[in-house]
């Protein structure tokens, strides 16, 4: 018997996941029974399981009372405000704190600046529609390059304000992800269980004439977690399907 | 040669150690450069050589520095620590670097265990990815990457069987899926990425030797070449005890 390399539920898994994001075929109704999906693809009620199983670990979707349901498509919130997207579906910020002050040795490492530039440390805490917090962010940016009410960033991000109040595009984004544990602190925020692992994004935005943008170290909770590496090119050619 | 001055009353080691730091913002000690030995350093600063000694000491602790056995002290590079960086970029060189080259950059040897090929079609799924009709044949490769036995990343190539026709002759345990691609004037100079962080399955667990579900970096790419063809989709389980990534995003092409 020829045995391939992709087993069965791991096709099956891919081809919800096909219907589903590229032909955008809401499987009215089968999606929430392993019973039809398992007639529909002629397999056991056991593998139907394991593909299941897959969507979920992916966050596709989750375990209802009444079966499976759809989760919120995953974002990458930063990547959308960098590229100044549509705005998000009602992500909101909790601003914790905003600082003015200088540069130590440091932030001046990390932002590239000379030591002592005038700089405001943001934080915030970012949640989606469903008021569930998905990120802990701390952007530190150029004093005079954010002006005005510093509340605006209560329904948008740093990033996104700093490029509309500058009239202006990034053009570069040096980036380094990693997986970390959190602080008590930090967990208590996120509504995590102490000791949890989170994903770290640290990015420092550019732009041309400034160079120096923006700094964002963001505290990610890793269910809800995606990072894109957007190419237009890519992604028209695929047509836009990258899930 | 630097006068210290006792401005801030600091004592002398203190002294020495901003002054280096300062000479590593200023850029006169490169990231990666040597710094000149401590007798050196003493004679220079005009102090004893074990002050010198204390501030190197202190500038190592907070990692800036790094002592290497045998050949001196040096400035930590920007953002290198203990775990591996992934730099994935293609936007700055524009040109495809394997994993094996990155690692071999590092001096790090990467075992490369293919776990099967084979050629495909009637996937929906993956024609899509790789801008193909569904009855177009794909070449499917699956290898763990190892360093001295260490699972680190598991990846499951699909390359478009008709521009790597001759794909199923190719001994990828010796051979990159890059160099193959790239002696095929094929190679990647492009990609978008998504990275996810997933549970690790009983067969990843397996192959990577880790428990199951714990948290795995998922990472799918999708590359284009030269010629603008999509030539790559690739799924990749990465261990994040054993990586750091690190990524340059151009935005210039939105």
């Amino acid at each position: 018997m020829f045995l391939s390399l992709i087993k069965k539920d791991e096709e099956i898994a891919k081809d919800i996941i096909f219907r589903l994001f590229s032909l955008k075929q809401p499987f009215k109704g089968v999606l929430t029974s392993e019973r039809k999906l398992s007639e529909h693809y002629r397999v056991s009620r056991n593998t139907i399981r394991n593909s299941l199983n897959i969507l979920i670990n992916l966050g596709i979707i989750k375990k209802g009372s009444k079966g499976y349901n759809l989760c919120a498509t995953k974002r990458d919130y930063d990547t959308f405000d960098a590229l100044l997207l549509a705005e998000e579906d009602g992500i909101a910020n909790q601003i914790l704190q905003v600082e003015d002050t200088e540069s130590d040795k440091e932030i001046s490492n990390k932002i590239s600046q000379p030591l002592g530039t005038k700089i405001k440390i943001i934080t915030y805490l970012r949640r989606n529609k469903n008021n569930v917090p998905i990120s802990l962010d701390n952007v530190i940016v150029p004093s005079d390059k954010l002006t005005g009410d510093i509340w605006q960033l209560n329904n948008t991000s740093a990033i996104r304000l700093l490029c509309t109040q500058n009239k202006t595009f990034l053009s570069r984004e040096y980036q380094e992800i990693s997986l970390q544990k959190v602080s008590d602190y930090e967990a208590k925020l996120l509504n995590l269980e102490a000791n949890s692992t989170v994903v770290v994004r640290d990015s420092l935005f550019t732009n041309d004439t400034t160079f120096l943008f923006a700094y964002l170290h963001s505290i990610k909770i890793t269910d809800t977690c995606l990072i894109v590496q957007p190419n237009k090119e890519i992604f028209n050619k695929v047509g836009g399907f990258i899930e | 040669m630097d006068l210290l001055n006792d401005f801030f009353r600091a004592p002398l080691y203190v002294q020495i150690e901003n002054l280096i730091e300062e000479k590593i913002l200023n850029s006169e000690y490169l990231p990666g450069e040597q710094l000149p030995s401590e007798r050196k350093l003493a004679e220079t600063y005009g102090v004893n050589r074990m002050t010198v000694k204390k501030a190197l000491n202190l500038l190592v602790q907070k990692g800036t520095l790094i002592r290497k056995q045998g050949s001196g002290t040096f400035v930590k590079q920007h953002g290198v620590n203990d775990k591996l960086y992934f730099d994935l970029s293609f936007t700055e060189t524009q040109s495809s670097a394997g994993i094996t080259e990155l690692f071999k950059t590092k001096g790090i040897e990467v075992e490369n265990r293919v776990l099967g090929t084979e050629v495909i079609e009637g996937f929906p799924y993956l024609a899509k990815k790789l801008n193909l009709k569904t009855t177009e044949q794909i070449f499917v490769l699956n290898r763990v990457r190892e360093t001295e036995k260490n699972p680190f990343a598991i990846e499951h190539s699909y390359i478009p069987y008709s521009i790597f026709s001759d794909a199923t002759t190719i001994d990828f345990k010796t051979i990159g899926l890059y160099d193959y691609m790239k002696s095929k004037k094929h190679q990647p100079v492009d990609v978008l990425q998504r990275i996810q962080i997933l549970n690790a399955s009983s067969k990843e667990a397996r192959l990577m030797k880790i428990v199951k579900g714990s948290l795995l970096f998922f990472i799918q790419y999708i590359s284009l070449d030269k010629q603008n063809n999509i030539v790559e989709y690739t799924e990749s389980y990465l261990n994040p005890d054993e990586i750091k990534l690190k990524f340059t995003i151009g935005y210039d092409s939105f």
